[in-house]
């Protein structure tokens, strides 16, 4: 079977991002966010993008970004909205850090969730499928 | 499960970086799923292999507490890189027997063979 290929020339390729540092802390983030459009514009696969550590507040719905400044988790949303990708926090990460959707805010008793929709609460176990199952696994942390 | 080889490259303390806890989650994960696991420790984690610790009098975690267990784990390839213990003041004779002292070019050739690397 012929392999996938993009343009004649490259074969297409399973990218699978990790992104381990928060918004504004440092230009990771930044850079994995286009990366990320980069890697789908090229024609690639983006299958799964992965928060982990610092990285899960770039999921939460309540940072406020000043004006001049790219607001980047309304950024992440408009990308895995647009491109219907899998966007997987990390629990434990997650849990340390404040950013929990509503059944981990209710089970914790801690108010409303602040995990954006377009996210979904996962573990290490996806992390380790994805560099199973990707061509290559990037990695963006400060 | 595909068996995959991942190197997990260790260079930050414990103490001085979250992301240290966070490298140890994703080595113990992996080896948990049988995964091909290796492990260099260097720079700033050396130091404080193979001393005494007592976190509690900081109030943290010790995530290096773990590490008498990755043989446990499977994880049998556990290396240390020479010139980082020479710079902690160590001897490669301070190294414990679960841990192989590494020169570069055998870091080199480890990063070379790994399916995955992740650095911390």
């Amino acid at each position: 079977m012929p392999e996938a290929r993009i343009q004649g020339k490259i074969p297409a390729m399973k990218f699978s991002i990790i992104v381990s540092a928060a918004p504004y802390a440092s230009q990771a983030p930044s850079t994995a966010l286009n990366v990320a459009r980069a890697i789908l514009a090229q024609g690639h696969t983006l299958q799964r993008l992965f928060f982990f550590e610092d990285g899960v507040h770039n999921a939460s719905r309540l940072v406020v970004s000043p004006q001049d400044e790219t607001d980047l988790p309304a950024e992440w949303a408009a990308l895995i909205g647009g491109h219907e990708l899998e966007a997987v926090v990390c629990v434990s990460s997650a849990l340390k850090r404040g950013v929990l959707d509503e059944r981990e805010a209710r089970r914790y008793e801690r108010g409303d969730g602040n995990l954006m929709e377009c996210f979904s609460i996962g573990g290490l176990g996806q992390w380790l499928e994805a560099c199973q199952d990707s061509d290559r696994v990037l990695t963006f942390a400060a | 499960m595909t068996q995959t080889h991942f190197l997990f490259l260790i260079r930050r303390s414990p103490f001085g970086s979250g992301r240290t806890a966070g490298c140890l989650d994703m080595l113990l994960t992996a080896a948990t799923f049988d995964q091909r696991v290796s492990v260099v420790f260097s720079g700033d984690s050396v130091a404080l292999l193979g001393a005494e610790r007592d976190s509690r009098h900081i109030g943290l975690k010790d995530p290096f507490k773990a590490l008498s267990a990755l043989p446990l784990y499977g994880v049998e390839q556990i290396y240390v890189e020479k010139g980082a213990m020479l710079s902690a003041g160590l001897d490669t004779a301070d190294a414990t027997p679960a841990m192989v002292p590494l020169d570069t070019a055998g870091i080199r050739q480890l990063i070379h063979d790994a399916d995955r690397v992740f650095i911390c």
